[in-house]
């Protein structure tokens, strides 16, 4: 009797141990590092983010991180989060910031390639080593500048198009097609040129056809429209954008039911990825690394879908991944313009501001 | 008895008797003056400056002012600007001066409508305005286009907003209650004697207006015409949804993408040395306007005697006021209004259409970030307050040290108030953030506060306050200060008691107007925008530059619903008050 209910109690100390356990389930398998980042965090209480808002979709997403990862890592981390401007003024205002020794608008800074390498260059990203805070999910392949940067997401840039005014089948695969005259008038690009820096590399077009190209396609368009105003597209006020950022706008209106869908063409394909970099003079550092972490776990990622409708393809859960094997067993070759990239071309940083300009100006 | 000369040295004002007031009032002035000249100064450094501050590698050189003069862009810009300027004048005046005489000196029965209308008008974002015209009157999608097409079988569309007249006509319905404002409280405060001797003498209505009426109220005129095409140089909303996106950049747009642009990091020193030519505009108007003011005691009307407003009456023409109110309330309130609720709830911008009716949802409104929107609600009415209350008194101190203090140089101190106005808000905001980083960063902590927003505001609308002050002050004949310091009175008692009184019809519209132009104050809120500081106009403007038109549409929706009583609880107090002369 008395060894029943000494096995009894056993087994309720077992079972409620294993509860108590399953709501911080992975916190025994947290690397010492990560433990380190999750005391300071609890230690600082909170964390601001200041980005666009189309970014991990604004207010919406930062309220879904903030849930899950309080959860997993069992803290109480309130995240503020504030619209911000541009991800290039984004970067000029915490350089500014850390030169003039005050602590950063925000305390994590999201940005893609080309954004994100002034401010590496300059080393006003903290160095993390990413891999030991999740090792064997967080890989080399996914940080960048010295462990400065991770890469978050693979957007996937194309063509977004009005489904009511063009058919599929009426749509070009290649980006010639839109130098032909029944486009005249009828699509727009973007102010900065987006994309079309990638195919200035040796590898895809080179500059001399890049810049041919664009100088023909500034007599071809309408306007000037921004990536995530595919509203344009959908009412019909442009039939196309040639080219976007990421994809991921064109996702978002599509699931809305907006009438757009995007076409990658095959001659100018890219994987164009979002990093996200934690400034040496960020406020909370231990609350924006967790967060940062966070992002890349399953349930980060699935955020990530879920607010952008891209994720890191490099996961094999990733839903970005299919598209991208299908494509290149089609034979599509895409080029991925990375921080080390940006770096190592400075003159195609000094082309992406002259195509810029031919772009603004309908001569 | 009193000798002449100690009653002429009584007569003096404050500063040369050593009135302690006077010398405070020209010492606010200095102060404010130095701080609105900080950040140009540090606008004019930079135009000197290659590459970022921040980069070591950097160096003085003239680079900017050749590559921004060099380029044949630039010149493109300025003529675009030009015209858009000129255009949105015309527009301005053409409806905002008429309903400012209708309220001000007829017997018109709607001027309170109008005058809620005008100042309602006020309330919706430029960027809202210009989206609705452009689905009204674009050239691919634009419904009046489209219906004339199908009807009259036209190959082209027979309008198009996106040009410059377009964008000036939408700029200048944006700013016709602004030069209803500015003319309104002048043409209230005139002295009816001669408009009632020139019908003694048989002049019709119409001859009286233009021969002695406009003359006499030609100094306001003039203070509104100046500050609209100011605003029109640097108006950013309006360029920025129709101009932008097809490549059609003004002033501002032009400034923007230099120092927010989206390759590399900004390139301060260009839209530095870009607007120089904004310093010496700016300088130019100032001086020209300050020329009108050395003449301004031809037009001093209000004197010592007393006066009383005489109305006009209408007659018949009132149906010709009528159809005029009426079409200025559909160009310019209902059509982009009704686009503006129509995009708030659907789920994606579309035409109307019955089809599209089907899929209107509510769901925008439910969906906010709200506690985003009340951080934005809670720092925005503080800013509201806040902003006209200070900006009104400096106003004041800044008009009676130009117009009435003996100080040597003063005319400078009304050019250091116009400064803030003609320079685009971009490159101010810039030089004011450059300052509170890095010189006032261990002095006084502003940076990323509400305070410094506080502090830039202002600075930008004193522009507008000392337009408003002076335009009013100077139809005030000295001879009621005169009386007054001869009586005994300090500098403060003949501001408190002869000025203020005379100057509450302005002062209360100033107010008013100050309020409203901070509610919507989106280029500097955006440039310093932080956590703690976010305004509700950087709300939706994010939201909507990040697509979600429909979302900023329900918030901007929101923003006119919550104001309308406000505005209302004026419109009874003013009445009350006898600002709105009631109907005879």
């Amino acid at each position: 009797m008395r060894k029943l209910r000494w096995q009894r109690t056993m087994v309720m100390a077992i079972v409620s141990f294993a509860l108590i356990s399953a709501q911080n389930v992975d916190s025994a398998s947290w690397t010492p590092e990560l433990q380190k980042i999750i005391e300071g965090a609890k230690k600082e209480g909170q964390l601001r983010l200041v980005w666009g808002g189309g970014s991990l979709g604004g207010d919406a997403g930062v309220e879904m991180f903030e849930a899950a990862m309080n959860r997993m890592f069992g803290t109480k981390i309130d995240i503020k989060y504030s619209p911000g401007p541009s991800m290039p003024s984004m970067g000029s205002q915490i350089a500014a910031e850390y030169a003039a020794g005050q602590s950063s608008v925000t305390d994590v800074y999201i940005a893609a390639a080309s954004y994100a390498a002034p401010l590496v260059q300059r080393q006003i990203f903290h160095t993390v080593n990413w891999p030991e805070l999740l090792p064997g999910r967080i890989t080399a392949e996914m940080t960048e500048g010295n462990n400065s940067a991770l890469r978050i997401l693979s957007g996937l840039p194309g063509v977004p198009y009005n489904t009511r005014r063009v058919p599929k089948s009426g749509m070009p695969n290649t980006m010639d097609g839109f130098l032909k005259p029944e486009w005249k008038g009828k699509i727009a690009s973007t102010p900065y040129a987006a994309g079309f820096d990638s195919l200035a590399d040796k590898s895809m077009w080179g500059p001399e056809k890049t810049v041919e190209y664009v100088g023909k396609l500034s007599k071809q368009i309408a306007g000037l429209i921004r990536c995530n105003e595919i509203e344009r597209v959908a009412s019909g006020e442009f039939l196309a954008l040639v080219l976007d950022c990421n994809g991921a706008a064109t996702a978002e209106a599509k699931l809305k039911g907006a009438p757009v869908d995007l076409m990658i063409p095959i001659d100018a394909a890219q994987i164009r990825y979002f990093y996200l970099a934690v400034p040496k003079n960020a406020e909370n550092p231990n609350a924006a690394k967790l967060f940062t972490t966070f992002v890349m776990t399953k349930e980060g990622q699935e955020i990530v879908w879920k607010t952008t409708h891209v994720d890191l393809h490099f996961f094999p859960e990733a839903r970005t991944r299919p598209t991208v094997e299908r494509m290149k067993q089609k034979g599509v070759r895409f080029f991925e313009p990375t921080i080390q990239w940006s770096l190592d071309t400075p003159e195609i940083d000094q082309l992406r501001g002259k195509m810029a300009k031919m772009l603004r100006s309908p001569k | 008895m009193l000798s002449v000369s100690s009653l002429l040295q009584r007569i003096e004002t404050g500063v040369n008797r050593g009135d302690p007031w006077a010398g405070l009032m020209v010492a606010v002035a200095v102060l404010c003056s130095i701080i609105i000249l900080a950040p140009l100064c540090v606008v004019v450094w930079l135009s000197f400056f290659s590459g970022s501050p921040l980069d070591p590698i950097s160096q003085y050189s003239l680079e900017n002012y050749t590559v921004v003069f060099a380029d044949p862009f630039t010149y493109t810009v300025l003529l675009n600007t030009a015209g858009f300027s000129v255009i949105s004048l015309v527009v301005a005046f053409l409806f905002g001066l008429p309903a400012a005489w209708l309220v001000e000196r007829t017997d018109f029965r709607g001027k309170t409508s109008l005058f809620t209308l005008m100042t309602v008008g006020l309330l919706i974002p430029g960027f809202a305005v210009a989206m609705g015209w452009l689905f009204l009157l674009h050239p691919r999608i634009g419904v009046v286009n489209q219906f004339l097409q199908t009807v009259f079988a036209l190959q082209d569309a027979p309008f198009s907003i996106t040009t410059v007249w377009g964008m000036g006509w939408v700029q200048g319905l944006n700013l016709a209650p602004l030069a209803f404002i500015m003319t309104a409280g002048v043409f209230r405060a005139m002295d009816p004697t001669f408009e009632e001797a020139a019908h003694a003498s048989g002049a019709s209505a119409s001859k009286t207006v233009f021969t002695v009426t406009v003359p006499l109220v030609w100094p306001g005129i003039l203070a509104a015409a100046i500050y609209i095409v100011t605003v029109g140089i640097s108006a950013f909303d309006v360029p920025a949804i129709i101009g932008w996106s097809n490549r059609i950049f003004t002033f501002s747009t032009y400034m923007y993408l230099m120092v927010s642009p989206q390759e590399g990091l900004p390139r301060y020193g260009l839209g530095a040395a870009l607007s120089v030519i904004g310093i010496l505009l700016a300088a130019a108007l100032s001086w020209w306007y300050s020329k009108v003011q050395s003449r301004s005691h031809q037009y001093e009307v209000i004197t010592g005697k007393a006066y009383q407003p005489k109305l006009i009456k209408l007659g018949r023409h009132a149906v010709t006021a009528w159809v005029f109110v009426g079409l200025y309330l559909l160009l310019s309130k209902f059509i982009p209004l009704t686009m503006l609720i129509w995009a708030s709830v659907l789920k994606y911008f579309e035409m109307p259409s019955m089809e599209a009716l089907t899929r209107t949802t509510l769901d925008n409104y439910t969906s906010l970030p709200w506690e985003l929107v009340f951080r934005g609600a809670r720092n925005t009415a503080i800013l509201m307050v806040l902003t006209p209350t200070i900006t009104l008194i400096v106003s004041l101190i800044f008009s009676w040290v130009v117009l009435r203090s003996r100080v040597r140089g003063r005319a400078v101190f009304d050019f250091f108030a116009f400064l803030p106005h003609a320079v685009p808000n971009i490159v101010f905001a810039i030089g004011a953030v450059l300052i509170a980083l890095f010189v006032l960063r261990n002095i006084v902590p502003l940076y990323g506060t509400i305070w410094l927003l506080l502090v830039l505001y202002t600075i930008v609308r004193l522009s507008y306050g000392t337009r408003m002050m002076n335009s009013s002050l100077i139809q005030i004949h000295k001879e009621l200060e005169e009386a007054a310091y001869v009586s005994g009175s300090d500098t403060l008692g003949v501001v408190r008691r002869i000025l203020v009184p005379i100057l509450a019809p302005p002062i209360l519209y100033g107010w008013l107007w100050v309020a409203l132009l901070t509610y919507r104050e989106l280029t500097l809120a955006v440039l310093l925008s932080r956590a703690e500081n976010t305004t509700l106009p950087v709300v939706v403007w994010s939201i909507w530059l990040n697509g979600g038109f429909s979302h900023a549409s329900a918030l901007t929706v929101y923003m006119l619903a919550v104001l309308v009583p406000v505005i209302g609880l004026y419109w009874v107090i003013v009445r009350r008050t006898g600002i709105i002369p009631t109907a005879n």
